[in-house]
């Protein structure tokens, strides 16, 4: 695919100013997209899912990443959960059944209209959102007490 | 008459956990449903608690196979975050490591492979030439599994002995060009065995995303080694394996030829091995805050790497993808229509690593 083509598509995703480029990729926050839609559009262009990154807030809520390959560009949509719901992605691109399986089971994120909303990886014994523990400075101070 | 029938956590091909359940009518399977998380260890929340040295070592340890791509990935996640550039004999070690875990990891694949298809003595000359990569390694890092090569900012051991390891990757290649490349792509036994079965289509695999041979070998042109290149790939002319064939023996074939290609960019950089540093000077540098996504190409495909930082030593959010994760989930497509005896050899093709899946 042409690079006019990924910037087409970054156009409707994101508008004229949506994304940042960066050595990683290009990045959209985009708390106000529909994560349906934009998997729609990017399946029918050939994008290929890698998958999905959850990053837990101190509100409750979840930073969840969707990341997408599609011809040797990287792109990288950020959502925000409300009320730690997000629609679901799934039955647009099976290739989120899973994480969003797996960021159900680790970080209570609810993803509605989940075609399996089974347990993934948690053990039964173990409640869901187990993963929402303090990471950096704060679980450094966690692991000197 | 439907009938179910579950298959693990303890398999008959792999020694790995993860359960199937299968709907069989008569010899055929109708549906498959797969559960892992038999062996989850949690690996990304402990590296949350450990400072960025010490997740090198934890991360290496999320596949014993392949072990030093976790290592290298994390380390390159965290480079792009503090902007650490390795210097150039460091970026052709870290390839060389890479091709010699592939052919490690594509030769213990090609043995169950032989075991699996009934073909014994295959299996022992395959199991015998791993051997012989397993030296290199342990020549080169000191280990046969989990290496401990990866600094942040370059490597923690020089090569010493290019025309050594040159040498003794120049045997490898004789091997695989005398034995595994005929057999494994123009045998009659092995063609009869693996032709026509396990199908998966380009559009069903893109659909579930899977990667590595499994999806070049349904079609699929896409290699992070050439796609976002990273570590010298972008030096040494990378050629990509593909296949149209879209079942067992376009897999056992992608996977073949990647071997001789993974011994080609070996002898490469081994030759045009640059002189210098092998890592930057500071050996705990400062990772200021922020966040980065890291791609590489494991032997069994794309592992991604998230890292999120807020200026401490101890990283904020750690992200595992591994290529096994995305490459089980379609095990169901393949299996579905396919006899049943030919189950152990549709899973074995796709080369899973629970150990991987679950983390």
């Amino acid at each position: 695919m042409e690079q006019k083509t990924v910037e087409d598509l970054l156009q409707k995703l994101a508008g004229s100013d949506g994304w940042k480029v960066r050595p990683d990729g290009v990045w959209v926050d985009a708390p106000a997209l529909d994560p349906v839609a934009a998997a729609e559009l990017l399946r029918g262009a050939g994008a290929r899912l890698s998958t999905l990154s959850a990053i837990a807030r101190e509100d409750g809520e979840t930073w969840v990443i969707d990341h997408y390959l599609l011809d040797g560009t990287a792109l990288n949509l950020r959502y925000l959960t409300r009320g730690g719901h997000l629609p679901s992605i799934a039955a647009a691109m099976p290739a989120a059944n899973w994480i969003e399986r797996e960021i159900h089971d680790l970080f209570a994120v609810q993803f509605d209209g989940h075609p399996d909303p089974r347990r993934l990886v948690r053990p039964p014994e173990v409640p869901e959102g187990f993963f929402r523990r303090p990471g950096g400075a704060a679980a450094r101070q966690e692991r000197k007490v | 008459m439907p009938y179910r029938l579950p298959i693990g956590p303890f398999h008959p091909a792999l020694e790995e956990p993860y359960k199937l359940t299968l709907s069989c009518r008569g010899e055929v399977v109708e549906e498959a449903q797969v559960e892992i998380g038999f062996v989850m260890r949690s690996i990304e929340l402990l590296a949350q608690q450990r400072n960025y040295v010490q997740d090198l070592t934890l991360v290496e340890h999320v596949c014993g196979i392949c072990s030093n791509v976790h290592a290298m990935t994390f380390a390159m996640a965290v480079e792009s975050i503090a902007s650490l550039e390795p210097p150039p004999r460091a970026r052709y070690i870290r390839t060389i490591l890479a091709e010699l875990e592939r052919l490690h990891s594509h030769l213990l694949w090609a043995g169950i492979a032989s075991e699996v298809i009934g073909y014994r003595s295959m299996f022992m000359e395959i199991y015998q030439l791993r051997e012989r990569v397993m030296d290199i390694l342990e020549a080169i890092s000191g280990n046969r599994v989990n290496y401990g090569m990866i600094a942040l900012g370059g490597v923690r051991r020089d090569i010493t002995d290019p025309e050594g390891i040159l040498s003794a990757a120049g045997a490898v290649r004789s091997a695989l060009e005398k034995a595994v490349i005929p057999i494994f792509t123009r045998d009659a036994t092995v063609k009869a065995r693996t032709r026509g079965i396990g199908l998966l289509s380009p559009e069903t695999a893109l659909a579930y995303g899977v990667v590595g041979p499994l999806a070049r070998a349904s079609g699929i042109r896409e290699d992070i080694r050439h796609s976002l290149p990273y570590a010298a790939y972008q030096d040494l002319d990378f050629q990509m394996v593909v296949s149209d064939g879209c079942d067992v023996e376009a897999r056992v074939v992608v996977r073949a030829l990647e071997m001789l290609e993974s011994v080609r960019l070996i002898e490469t950089a081994l030759r045009n091995l640059p002189a210098g540093p092998i890592r930057i000077q500071d050996p705990m540098p400062s990772i200021p805050a922020g966040e980065a996504v890291a791609r590489s190409e494991a032997p069994r495909g794309e592992v991604l790497y998230y890292v999120a930082s807020d200026g401490s030593d101890t990283p904020l959010r750690v992200k595992i993808r591994t290529p096994s994760f995305v490459n089980i989930p379609a095990i169901p497509a393949m299996v579905r229509g396919q006899a049943l005896a030919d189950l152990p050899l549709i899973q074995a093709s796709i080369d899973p690593c629970c150990s991987c899946t679950d983390r």
